[in-house]
């Protein structure tokens, strides 16, 4: 288990998943984000925001909030 | 929350007109493309207008695999008048990304049917983000029979976008294209370049390009101005 970023508990599983998705449908209307431009707190407001435009589904917007937290940490 | 407004970007945007990317829709997605395309000023017709339609719909069948049809694509010129050209069915199918891979490729494959045509068209695609930018090559063969006569076109393409913000992008694109008439002789190399600039806006985008004609092949429009609507769904 890893802790991507606030009370987020991920796998190793969930980030590669999240990495994933995060690298592809992110990148079919726009750049992709600088994951720093962001605090840690507007990141899932984000996501969940843009999950209907990407098509994802919860459990892939979970994995793309975990691995940008996860990110987001290390920073 | 001031930061929403600036991330309610849509998926399956282009950033260019004539320039494919290596991306494709998101499994399970829809959209809808309308394009207009406007030529005009032939160096050997001066008073040549032609406009272009196509009604096009996609759809997103894997992560790397996306399909459209191109209900209608018909045509109005000030001679000719109205005039259906042709439908067809649109294939890309993606191997490598743009931003974690050295560059992002992808296979375009076109079948298109229609008044006394056939035409068959094939691309390889490459695209490479660094940043803001985005940066696509296209390398095209195409083949097409129409009443009786056919002939081959070997085409390049290339753009440059840069994204100002999510809602904005500008760049530009440049074409070339050499015509095989009956595959025999190859005719003149006819190139365009110009700007172009893309707008997203929730559900919707939008895509002109505008492009003058850097040759001077006599029955080739001097300039073309292509816009893409896309809506999805």
């Amino acid at each position: 288990m890893v802790t991507a970023g606030m009370r987020m508990q991920a796998t190793q599983e969930q980030l590669k998943q999240g990495r994933s998705l995060f690298v592809s449908r992110c990148i079919e209307c726009h750049v992709l984000p600088e994951i720093g431009a962001h605090q840690s707190n507007e990141w899932p407001v984000l996501v969940a925001r843009m999950a209907k435009r990407a098509d994802l589904k919860p459990d892939e917007r979970r994995a793309v909030t975990a691995y940008i937290l996860a990110v987001r940490s290390q920073l | 929350m001031s930061i929403l407004p600036a991330a309610s970007s849509l998926g399956g945007a282009r950033h260019f007109t004539y320039v494919y990317e290596a991306t494709t829709s998101a499994p399970g997605s829809v959209e809808s493309e309308n394009w207009i395309t406007w030529q005009t000023h032939r160096p050997n017709d001066r008073d040549f207008n032609q406009v272009d339609f196509r009604h096009e719909l996609e759809f997103g069948i894997t992560q790397r695999f996306q399909a459209a049809v191109y209900i209608a694509d018909w045509s109005y010129e000030s001679e000719a008048k109205f005039r259906y050209q042709a439908s067809a069915l649109e294939l890309i199918y993606n191997f490598t990304n743009p931003v974690i891979d050295p560059v992002g490729l992808s296979i375009y494959q076109e079948i298109k049917a229609g008044d006394h045509t056939f035409e068959s068209e094939s691309k390889v695609i490459a695209q490479k983000n660094l940043g803001r930018w985005i940066i696509a090559y296209n390398a095209t063969l195409e083949a097409k029979w129409e009443s009786g006569d056919q002939e081959g076109e070997l085409g390049q393409a290339a753009g440059v976008s840069y994204e100002v913000n999510p809602h904005w992008s500008v760049g530009g694109e440049i074409l070339h294209e050499v015509a095989f008439p009956e595959w025999a002789d190859a005719g003149q190399s006819v190139v365009w370049l110009g700007p172009n600039v893309s707008v997203r806006v929730g559900n919707w985008w939008a895509t002109m390009s505008a492009l003058s004609q850097a040759t001077q092949v006599d029955d080739e429009p001097d300039f073309q101005l292509r816009t893409i609507f896309g809506y999805a769904f």
